[in-house]
């Protein structure tokens, strides 16, 4: 199972097995579907997940993206990797999600933050080399900067959860959000300056 | 720290602190969800044509409502057959034993309402008159009054339309 969205970001178009599990599938072999599925849905859920900030609600909105895949896999072209096909319905889900809701969270949940209820950070040391000292800075920067992303424009944001949150590198972060590598960058750069701001 | 250094330390430390893994208890049964959602037998869902959308699905959909034969259409339509139409032109037969035969199998006879500029107008308003008069009288108060309306239509058959000879020439 993949851990991350970029781990499988390698070349611009689908890798040979993928095409070929996606022809089975196209041919009537659902279950090797599933095969697609075991990949992407670590990383596909995280995605979600630093959209939405809900575990629950992310796992629904990426197993319809999963779905809505299946669905249209007929209409997906060789041309782009099936993740980030796949990412992109995704995040299209999530923002439909967002804007029915009304809101937006405005917490993403960092490793280390301790703004998890359920984390123990004992279990969880930001850096296991650093100090006690360091490592409450650390803990305390990451719930900052947990909070200060959750706050970024919608745009700004998902190209940080792209990009940051889920590795990917710009040129497949701007097929996901379906505009140019420059635009991508601007949002990253605002991002960051907006960022650097709010934890000065 | 310059803001170079910054967006590199900003960048190095989410790396640091990337998204925390779901909970345990979530993960387990993702697979199979998706998986049972894709090899469920296929429910029919209805879903318009993009060239029509929802208000053309919502249209046909009214118009199939409109057309389903409800108890009330029904009866709406039985007894609409019981009716007989005569439009103004088709008074120039009302000699026809066709004519006669219809008033004997029909409950009612509706007139269509007569075109001013017709010729045949005032004879098709004057047997309009006396056909309602006809019809008005209630059937149980009066035994016998298909025939007496048969015998109004005998007279009118006579005197109206001998009255008027253009209008037997069709």
């Amino acid at each position: 199972m993949e851990t991350g969205a970029g781990a499988d970001a390698t070349g611009a178009g689908v890798a040979a097995d993928e095409t070929e599990i996606i022809t089975a599938v196209l041919q009537g072999e659902k279950e090797r579907y599933g095969e697609l599925v075991s990949k992407y849905q670590l990383a596909a859920w995280k995605l979600a997940y630093s959209f939405v900030g809900d575990w629950e609600e992310a796992k629904d909105l990426s197993q319809n993206g999963f779905v809505k895949a299946f669905e249209n896999l007929r209409r997906f072209r060789f041309d782009s990797k099936f993740s980030t096909w796949l990412y992109r319905i995704i995040a299209n889900e999530c923002k439909d999600f967002l804007r029915r809701r009304g809101r937006r969270p405005e917490l993403v949940i960092l490793s280390g933050s301790g703004d998890d209820p359920e984390e123990d950070p004992a279990l969880d040391p930001p850096d296991p080399r650093a100090g006690p000292r360091e490592a409450a800075q650390e803990r305390e920067m990451a719930g900052r900067l947990s909070r200060a992303i959750g706050r970024l424009p919608m745009s700004q944001r998902t190209a940080v959860n792209l990009r940051h949150l889920s590795g990917l590198p710009v040129e497949e972060v701007s097929r996901v959000m379906g505009c140019r590598e420059g635009t991508v960058k601007a949002h990253l750069f605002r991002a960051t300056r907006r960022l650097r701001r709010e934890l000065a | 720290m310059n803001p170079q250094e910054w967006d590199e330390w900003l960048w190095s430390f989410l790396k640091r602190h990337p998204l925390k893994d779901p909970p345990a208890q979530l993960q387990r049964d993702y697979h199979r969800q998706v998986m049972d959602r894709i090899l469920a037998p296929p429910i029919w869902v209805f879903k318009p044509a993009p060239v029509f959308g929802w208000a053309g699905a919502l249209a046909a959909v009214t118009a199939v409502l409109l057309l389903v034969p409800t108890p009330a259409r029904v009866a709406r339509m039985a007894d609409r057959d019981s009716e007989i139409l005569i439009e103004a032109g088709e008074l120039a037969s009302l000699d026809s034993p066709d004519l006669e035969q219809d008033l004997q199998e029909h409950d009612r006879i509706v007139l269509a309402k007569a075109v001013p500029e017709e010729p045949d107008a005032e004879v098709a308003l004057e047997l309009w008159n006396d056909l309602e008069s006809l019809e008005e009288a209630p059937a149980d108060s009066e035994p016998g009054s298909e025939e007496e309306l048969e015998k109004e239509l005998r007279q009118l058959d006579e005197s109206e339309l001998a009255a008027h000879p253009s209008t037997s020439s069709g």
